[in-house]
């Protein structure tokens, strides 16, 4: 419980947050999505057919995979599950391999329960952090680029149908240099550029928009 | 000596007086409103009181003010022109402004920390990793570690937490160590690099303004508070919606000046109004107005220029007592001019003089007798109040004695009304047994209802106030900041700094067990940013054992994880090389985080070296005593509630005081009156000191070592009536209507003061006013002759027998 308290304050706190900008440099700059900045309003035009949808949808959901690179390790640690993203609600993560467990993340509150039931919760009230967090991921799902703005510098890259998102923090966040969200007409894959060299990726297949908040029930 | 060579004399002493002050007013006079100044100095030792003025100076000339709005742009342009409001300032010299610094409070940058740290990092851990690893082992935290590397886009409990690579930091222990240093406990959440805090509808921006001078200043009030001023209304223009709330010592200080100053000005035109008011009718001639005011001035100007060589710095409460002075250094005045009523022949000073020099003299020795027991507490602010009245006192008596005779005039006689008056007083007698027997009944009930009830409340708190609406905001801010500083603080003593360092962590350990018990939110200590040796070396042996054991817990991790054998061999290869190194203060207190625990650190000492570690949010203030006790060279510091065993400890020393003073008198009246005149003599002072305290009681104000102080005025007044109606015998009915005008302008006086803001000026004026009112009354009665004896001598009034 305490250390999720601190991961979460820290996740936030500027304290600890300096990106180091030779190592920052390095795998953001690789990114040639970076040497395109854009705001929100060109963005917006640009990713009508995705926007449009992405703004009546009411609920989103489907299987996710993971693919966690660390400096030094030679292959990814792999994690699947699925999630569902309820507007208003908030986002349930279940994840099934390599262990159960499920993570819901409101707007003002933050659940964890492992595969023996055992629940951590954390409500904004007691630690502001929590409503950074769920702000930022909120924002990244629904494709909202007005909060997006406020929280990134945005630039954007499309070839084709593809379409690349780049967000780079405007306050540094926990390790994270930049966030990468790519896709054609759904948001199909969004990559984590984190300090140090580690990386996370994480693919969205078959997702499912939907415009009636049925499945609001599931993210609790 | 003739009233010519007297006015000489008078002459020459107050020219003398007045260069005196001039000399005194250009070199040295200041004024003070820093009410802690007025009380006892309760430091035991120079180094307690060093601390002390640390604290007092760091922290009292800081503001901190919460400017909020409904969105994150809002509440920070509104922040942003306060700021600038604060920072301009129109006509000053650039060189000098009043605030030092005001700024939105920028998050600190861990690049710095990282670099101070360097390589040793690795041997830093926090408070509750710590008794974790102790307790627990590593095992615990490479769960943790293993369940956050599989999390969604690594957000568990130990993954967007990280600071750096996975592989530098596996289980998060400096980012741990890191969390522990961010202010308000993490309240505080920074967004575009300044810090904020969200609450339900809205957010605020923090903004820091340190004063650069200390903010009792007279000069520095008036310039900051301008600067405030300018600043709320600039924050508010920015946008409808837009709150600021803030704490600092600025604005108390500058409430607490500005209402001394207001009833400096009031109290003292009042009184002095009163005191014309009774002259014009009274006298009905502008010579004794004249003249009253020359004895009043007399009276200010000696009273401060002594005040001002002997302590430099007038304190504006003393101040406020001064303007109440007037009540009693008119008594002379009266006393001399009502003389002139005892008949309706030529008169002259002379006159006056031979009539009422000796029962002024008498009265004043008296006076000055009472409030010498002023002088004995170490309190700067009441020895300053009796100095002020002492020097008042013989100044307008000097006036009175010397410059009066030589110009007194011939004022005309008593009109008709004062005539009327007079002889309505001379006709008073002792009530009838029956009335009188009632009387002493009603007397009796309250003494025994009153004094049974009768509370005395010490607590220094009580004795200081500030506006309860700056009272509330401080609550709004405190709430908000999760707790605000305390008033009490440990000082830690040792031969060296790492002994100092090592002590503070040995108290922090109990205190870190009150925050988990919620009887304490946070403290700040040196030791928090710098481990001492001890504890880096304990950490690098605790460390050893359980993180980078061979086969222990990382080391398993790494072989989950799929990393070559060789990784864990050079994470142990960079923590042994580590272990070697160690943190020395001096590059972490370069830092911005450094520099702001800087005041903590009070460096070398007469006894060694020290440090201050300072408390928020103390909810049980005994569980701190017990966290010091056991602990070599810490004690915690706790003014308030040392000043206030001081208050009481003077009260009661004041009280005996008050007994021993009552012994004095009658023994002095004995020696001069006998025996039996000197117990009618002392039934007024002493029975009003008792009704004084009964009537408090009764009506649920609590007493404390003002309203003794009080009473102890009161003594040399009453003992003042007593005296001039025994002394003045011969003309009892004139020297009557003399008290009881005297009496009446005292009560006007220090009514006024009952009504002031401070309360401890309220506490002695509400005991003299109702002191004042009480020995009178008893005063009038034990001088009243029997029913039988009423007949006045023919010269002194003429007025029919009843």
């Amino acid at each position: 419980m305490k250390r999720l308290l601190l991961a979460l304050t820290l996740a936030c706190a500027p304290a600890v947050a300096a990106a180091s900008a030779a190592s920052a440099s390095a795998s953001v700059s690789a990114e040639t999505v970076f040497a395109h900045p854009a705001d929100a309003a060109t963005i917006r035009a640009a990713l009508v057919p995705v926007t449009a949808r992405l703004a009546a949808a009411q609920s989103i959901s489907g299987p996710y995979q993971q693919k966690k690179y660390l400096r030094e390790l030679p292959r990814p640690l792999l994690a699947s599950g699925d999630f569902t993203f309820v507007r208003d609600h908030g986002i349930t993560w279940r994840t099934t391999t390599p262990f159960a467990s499920e993570l819901v993340i409101q707007r003002d509150a933050l659940v964890q329960r492992d595969a023996n039931g055992q629940e951590v919760r954390i409500d904004a009230a007691q630690q502001p952090a929590v409503r950074m967090v769920a702000r930022i991921f909120f924002a990244v799902f629904s494709l909202d680029f007005a909060e997006l703005e406020q929280l990134f510098a945005l630039s954007l890259q499309q070839d084709g149908g593809g379409w690349q998102l780049g967000l780079q923090p405007k306050q540094a966040s926990g390790t994270i240099d930049a966030i990468i969200v790519s896709g054609r007409n759904d948001v199909e894959r969004v990559r984590l550029l984190e300090r140090g060299g580690d990386r996370t990726e994480i693919e969205f297949q078959d997702t499912r928009v939907s415009s009636s908040a049925a499945p609001a029930a599931r993210a609790r | 000596m003739s009233a010519r060579q007297r006015l000489l004399l008078w002459v020459l002493l107050m020219t003398g007086a007045g260069l005196w002050l001039w000399w005194a007013s250009s070199t040295r006079l200041q004024f003070e409103t820093d009410i802690t100044a007025m009380l006892p100095q309760t430091a035991p030792d120079a180094v307690t009181r060093q601390a002390l003025d640390r604290v007092e100076s760091a922290l009292g000339r800081q503001g901190l003010y919460l400017v909020g709005a409904p969105d994150f742009a809002t509440a920070r342009r509104a922040a942003e022109a306060f700021v600038a409001a604060l920072r301009e300032e129109p006509g000053a010299p650039t060189d000098r402004p009043v605030y030092a610094s005001a700024a939105l409070q920028v998050a600190s940058d861990p690049a710095q920390l990282d670099a101070a740290y360097g390589d040793a990092r690795l041997l830093l851990l926090s408070a509750n990793d710590r008794a974790r690893l102790q307790r627990e082992g590593a095992q615990p935290f490479a769960d943790a570690a293993l369940q956050a590397l599989y999390a969604p886009a690594g957000f568990g409990p130990s993954g967007l937490g990280r600071t750096r690579a996975f592989a530098d930091d596996p289980f998060g222990l400096y980012g741990d160590f890191l969390l522990q240093l961010l202010p308000a406990g993490g309240k505080l959440a920074p967004r575009d690099g300044i810090l904020t805090l969200e609450r339900d509808g809205g957010i605020d921006v923090l903004v820091n303004a340190t004063l650069a001078d200390s903010p009792f200043r007279l000069a520095v009030q008036d310039r900051a508070m301008a600067r405030l001023d300018a600043a709320l209304q600039a924050a508010r223009a920015t946008a409808p919606g837009v709150t600021v709330i803030g704490t600092g010592v600025l604005r108390h200080a500058a409430a607490a000046s500005r209402s001394a100053k207001r009833e400096i000005s009031t109290i003292g035109s009042l009184s002095l109004a009163g005191v014309l008011l009774v002259f014009l009718v009274c006298f009905r001639s502008l010579r004794p107005l004249l003249l009253v005011l020359l004895s009043l001035g007399a009276a200010s100007v000696v009273s401060l220029a002594t005040v001002a060589t002997l302590y430099g710095k007038v304190h504006l409460i003393a101040m406020v007592f001064e303007s109440s002075l007037v009540g009693l250094a008119v008594d002379y005045s009266i006393h001399f001019f009502s003389d002139r009523f005892r008949n309706d022949k030529p008169w002259t000073g002379m006159d006056g003089l031979r009539h009422v020099g000796v029962p002024i003299s008498v009265g004043m020795a008296t006076t000055l007798l009472a409030y010498c027991s002023f002088l004995v507490p170490p309190f700067p602010g009441l020895r300053q109040m009796a100095l002020l009245s002492m020097t008042g006192l013989v100044a307008s008596y000097l006036t009175v004695m010397l410059a009066y005779p030589a110009l007194a005039g011939s004022p005309p006689p008593a009109s008709k009304p004062v005539l009327a008056l007079r002889d309505r007083l001379a006709r008073l007698h002792r009530p009838r047994p029956a009335l009188l027997g009632v009387l002493i009944a009603g007397g009796a009930v309250l003494l025994a209802f009153g004094l049974a009830r009768l509370q005395f409340v010490d607590d220094v708190r009580a004795l200081q106030s500030s506006p309860a609406n700056l009272l509330a905001e401080e609550m709004q801010v405190r709430e908000r900041l999760g707790g605000g500083l305390d008033t009490r603080f440990f000082l830690v003593e040792g031969r060296d700094a790492e002994t100092v360092l090592a002590r503070e962590e040995a108290l922090r350990d109990r205190l870190e067990a009150l925050r988990a018990r919620g009887l304490l939110t946070d403290y700040n200590a040196l030791s928090r940013l710098v481990p001492s040796q001890a504890r880096q070396a304990e950490n690098a042996e605790l460390l050893a054992r359980t993180v980078y054991a061979d086969g222990g817990a990382l080391a398993r991790l790494d072989a989950t994880l799929g990393f070559a054998p060789e990784h864990f061999a050079q994470q142990r290869a960079a923590f042994d090389a580590a272990r070697a190194l160690r943190i020395t203060p001096e590059p972490l207190l370069d830092t911005p985080l450094g520099a702001a625990l800087r005041p903590l650190w009070l460096g070398p000492t007469a006894h060694g070296f020290a440090s201050v570690v300072t408390l928020s949010g103390v909810r049980e203030p005994g569980a701190l005593v017990d966290a010091a006790t056991g602990l070599p060279g810490i004690h915690l510091v706790d003014r308030v509630s040392d000043i206030s065993q001081v208050l009481a400890h003077y009260r009661r020393l004041a009280s005996l005081g008050l007994g021993g003073a009552l012994l004095i008198i009658a023994g002095v009246l004995a020696w001069r009156y006998g025996p039996r005149h000197a117990m009618r003599h002392l039934l007024a002072p002493l029975g009003g000191a008792l009704l004084t305290l009964a009537t408090l009681g009764a009506l649920g104000i609590p007493a404390n070592l003002f309203t003794v102080l009080a009473l102890l005025l009161v003594l040399g007044l009453g003992v003042d009536y007593s005296v001039f109606l025994h002394e003045g015998d011969a003309s009892r009915p004139t020297t009557l209507l003399a008290i009881s005008l005297a009496g009446l302008v005292t009560l006007l006086a220090f009514g006024l003061l009952g009504a002031s803001a401070t309360p401890f000026i309220r506490s002695l004026g509400l005991g003299v006013l109702l002191g004042v009112a009480w020995t009178w009354l008893l005063a009038v009665l034990a001088a009243a002759p029997p029913r039988a004896y009423v007949k006045m001598p023919a010269a002194d009034a003429g007025a029919p027998p009843s």
